[in-house]
């Protein structure tokens, strides 16, 4: 695994194209019902970037939003089906039919 | 509210906060004091990552992990310094002695790995020597003054009091020498030194963590072992430990870096 679980929300929110910090914020919450701390949301976009998983676009004003790199979109959908794939084994063992 | 947002912003690091800083404040202001825990952990875990702060190229990332290695070799230096000179629970020989001092080695070869090199230009030179008497001149007269005072004063007839204060002067001179020597590198930038290739660096934050590791866990040992508890051998001890965790995470950041590689 390359992304921990704020970083793989992260990139989730980013699917969809670019968003600034606090529209990030806001898809997490929809996706998870509850908003990440600044501290863990910034720490996730500084080493999402460090890594190369994403990438910062021109700002508009004190906002500046980010986007997924090819390279991130790979990370993501990898995560996603490992994540899927475990999902669905988990679910599968409980006597539970996946969704 | 949004003072303590403002100023907790403030401790980030410069290159976190001239690329986040406005945006992590507007979140921490609509959160409200509840995302203040928050706000501090991810204060120290940006410090506690320097690999990871946003960069204009790799070798800016070098360079903050080479002056982050010769912090943490100064720290472990100066922790295993105040042990030997404070009455440590560390006998002056034997095998123990033999491990302090092969940690010494370990950490002097660790800051030769980590260590910027200075550009053979004239001009770098210059430079660097003008940041070293700018950062060193406070630390280095009153470490002077220290000296001079002890050597030109009966101990016997002097005061507690003067001895205390010696003593603090002493210790002062030298953390703050610690503390500035690191910001010697800071200081200079690109066009004075060149830091070290990404596979002597990682060599460099290897032997700091092996050097922390080994005198953190002989001295906490030493500390905890016997009848006593030594409580500033096992302060001490933790505190190299702890000092081998940070090298242990800038390991592996450099290791999930990808320009770093």
């Amino acid at each position: 695994m390359q992304a921990n679980d704020a970083q793989t929300l992260v990139l989730c929110a980013l699917a969809d194209g670019p968003l600034h910090g606090y529209a990030i914020n806001t898809a997490i919450e929809e996706l998870t019902g509850e908003r990440l701390g600044p501290g863990s949301l910034y720490g996730a976009l500084t080493r999402l970037e460090s890594k190369q998983l994403i990438e910062p676009l021109d700002g508009q004003g004190r906002q500046r939003p980010v986007r997924l790199t090819p390279q991130g979109r790979e990370v993501l959908e990898r995560e996603l089906r490992t994540m899927a794939r475990v999902a669905d084994a988990g679910l599968r063992r409980l006597g539970v039919n996946p969704a | 509210m949004s003072v303590v947002a403002r100023t907790l912003v403030r401790l980030y690091p410069d290159a976190f906060r001239e690329r986040w800083g406005a945006m992590v404040e507007e979140e921490a202001r609509g959160a409200g004091w509840k995302s203040w825990p928050n706000l501090v952990a991810g204060i120290a875990d940006m410090w506690l990552h320097p690999a990871l702060w946003p960069a204009d190229s790799p070798a800016q990332r070098q360079r903050r992990v080479a002056t982050m290695g010769i912090t943490v070799a100064l720290a472990a230096w100066l922790l295993g310094h105040l042990v030997a000179e404070q009455g440590g629970p560390l006998p002056a020989d034997g095998v123990r002695s033999g491990i302090m001092h092969g940690c010494t080695t370990l950490l002097l070869l660790g800051i030769a790995l980590v260590a910027p090199r200075p550009r053979p230009t004239l001009g770098a030179t210059i430079t660097l020597l003008r940041w070293a008497v700018r950062r060193l001149a406070v630390p280095a007269a009153l470490g002077a003054s220290v000296v001079v005072l002890v050597h030109g004063v009966d101990a016997a007839a002097s005061p507690p009091t003067l001895r205390t204060a010696v003593l603090a002067g002493w210790w002062t001179a030298l953390g703050l020498g610690a503390i500035q020597i690191p910001r010697i590198f800071t200081g200079v930038g690109a066009d004075a030194v060149v830091p070290p290739h990404a596979g002597r660096l990682r060599l460099g934050v290897w032997t700091l963590a092996a050097a922390s590791a080994t005198g953190g866990a002989t001295i906490l040992g030493v500390s905890v072992a016997g009848g006593a508890l030594h409580v500033l051998g096992a302060t001490v001890g933790v505190g190299l430990l702890l000092l081998t965790a940070v090298c242990a995470g800038t390991l592996r950041d450099l290791r999930e870096l990808p320009s770093a590689g």
